[in-house]
């Protein structure tokens, strides 16, 4: 079996990637191994062993208008973003909003920040992250049955919202 | 960094006969600045300069090391991504970088990555919170001097959307030798609850296994909070350290015979050869480290092996020599590295 990366050498070693349940295998030369295998102490972002792994996650070429789009503050245009896997800067996330949405839903399962917000954010920016993370925990709370966590969450979210009002 | 090997090789945390490390790394960028790739190479160095400033400002990380990029050469970054401190991309591409680290290597912070800033602390064995708790404070500590890139809907912003929100990947780096030769990898894995978790890894056909090594790491980074994602990693990591140990036992009772001929056979091998492969001198590591864990060689230790692992690697034999080398003088030296550790 040809290796699936290069296309050119003989196949030796397998990639195995395990989520949610789903097993994905490719089958790699020594080469190419080694140069994607020094990335298996770092990160995977588009490129490589990802890309090929999760060819889905690549939005379809973005045709036309689409993909023409540009965004105001850096000039990288939606194409060339999707093209390298990288957005141009923190604008980006707002001027490819609607395209950027069903991406980030389907490689997180989520499009909402619950998670750690930085002390300098405002505070009524900070109040309403902990609410998003409560309403979040109470989620799972509910649907894995245990209502006792549940029943705190809910007080809790209380205490935050009635703050809210008299602040 | 050539004198002192990263501490996190040190084999002294929990489950070390299975976790090599534990790591997390944090994402972030600095708010009205172009992302690393986008930007011209002077904003590069001036992001640069504002994130020196803020880490000097921080006492917490008065300790730290500091190389700018440009000083130096192809084969000094291709050893700082040998030892697992900074990615391929960094080493390998142009532009305007940097990189933070303490000492004993277990904390870095890689400028103009991907992103502007990578918070990456590592930890010895399965101690992913500790990993965390450190990054976390780091985080903190910078937040206070420098102005991050967030928004309230998309959390963290960072250069590629897979990274969004907390910005936050961790990783456990497991040894699973024992899942592997009993062709098990695959079911373990698939029938462990892996609460959002990805398990990756390479391994040769047959029985030259490339290391054995996998990494069980979060797939998300947007949805949950930072606490939820560590512990899911860690809980998935946990059962699958679980599994390798009962395969592990389970070899020993039925297939003792077999392991010993195989460790022998490896030893025999890292010990004799005067040519050794960078492919073949993992493999051959991976089962010594199986044969020490299961108590069936006492002549070498884990960390003592942990440390080859690295040190094979063509970067650290080139710094090693003093000069970049051909392949047969590469397998030449590793072949003698090998031999005089293991003597």
């Amino acid at each position: 079996m040809l290796c699936q990366i290069c296309k050119l050498n003989e196949a030796t070693v397998r990639y195995t990637e395990i989520i949610s349940g789903g097993l994905t295998e490719i089958h790699l030369c020594q080469e190419c191994a080694q140069s994607e295998g020094k990335t298996i102490g770092a990160d995977f972002g588009f490129a490589g062993l990802f890309a090929a792994a999760h060819p889905e996650v690549k939005v379809p070429d973005a045709a036309g208008s689409d993909a023409a789009q540009e965004c105001m503050c850096c000039g990288l245009s939606f194409g060339e973003a999707m093209s390298k896997g990288r957005l141009g800067c923190a604008e980006c996330y707002t001027a490819f909003k609607d395209r950027l949405l069903p991406l980030i839903e389907r490689v997180h399962g989520a499009s909402q920040h619950v998670g750690k917000v930085p002390s300098e954010t405002d505070s009524s920016l900070r109040v309403r992250g902990e609410l998003l993370r409560y309403r979040s925990k109470l989620r799972k709370a509910v649907e894995l049955e245990n209502y006792e966590e549940a029943a705190q969450l809910r007080d809790q979210i209380r205490e935050i919202e009635e703050g809210m009002v008299e602040g | 960094m050539g004198e002192q090997s990263g501490r996190w090789l040190a084999a002294d945390g929990p489950d070390a006969g299975i976790v090599l490390s534990s790591r997390v790394r944090l994402a972030r960028n600095l708010a009205n600045m172009m992302f690393a790739h986008k930007a011209t190479s002077s904003e590069q160095s001036a992001m640069i300069r504002i994130v020196r400033n803020g880490v000097q400002k921080c006492a917490v990380l008065g300790d730290l090391n500091f190389v700018d990029f440009s000083k130096l050469d192809q084969l000094e970054k291709r050893f700082l991504m040998e030892c697992y401190t900074i990615s391929r991309e960094m080493a390998l591409s142009d532009g305007a970088r940097a990189l933070f680290f303490s000492s004993d290597q277990t904390l870095n912070i890689m400028l103009n990555e991907e992103d502007h800033l990578r918070i990456l602390c590592l930890e010895s064995g399965f101690q992913l919170r500790n990993a965390w708790q450190r990054a976390n404070d780091v985080d903190n500590q910078l937040e206070q001097k420098l102005d991050y890139a967030f928004s309230s809907d998309w959390g963290f912003l960072t250069a590629c959307p897979t990274n969004v929100g907390t910005g936050l990947r961790a990783t456990v780096m497991v040894h699973l030798p024992a899942l592997i030769m009993t062709r098990k990898i695959a079911s373990a894995v698939q029938t462990v609850s892996t609460l959002g978790c990805v398990v990756r890894g390479l391994h040769g056909e047959g029985t030259d296994a490339l290391g054995d090594l996998f990494q069980v790491s979060n797939h998300a980074t947007l949805g949950h909070d930072d606490g939820e994602l560590v512990g899911n990693v860690e809980r998935t990591a946990g059962e699958i350290i679980a599994q390798e140990k009962r395969a592990r036992e389970t070899l020993l009772e039925k297939n003792r015979r077999q392991m010993e001929d195989r460790l022998g056979r490896a030893l025999g091998i890292l010990k004799g050869a005067k040519i050794l492969g960078l492919g073949e001198s993992i493999g051959l590591l991976s089962a010594l480290r199986l044969g020490v864990c299961t108590g069936l060689y006492a002549g070498c230790s884990i960390p003592l092996i942990n440390e080859l692992m690295i040190r094979v690697q063509p970067a650290h034999l080139g710094m090693l020599a003093g000069q970049e080398l051909e392949p047969l003088e590469l397998d030449t030296l590793r072949a003698d590295v090998v031999q005089e550790t293991l003597s």
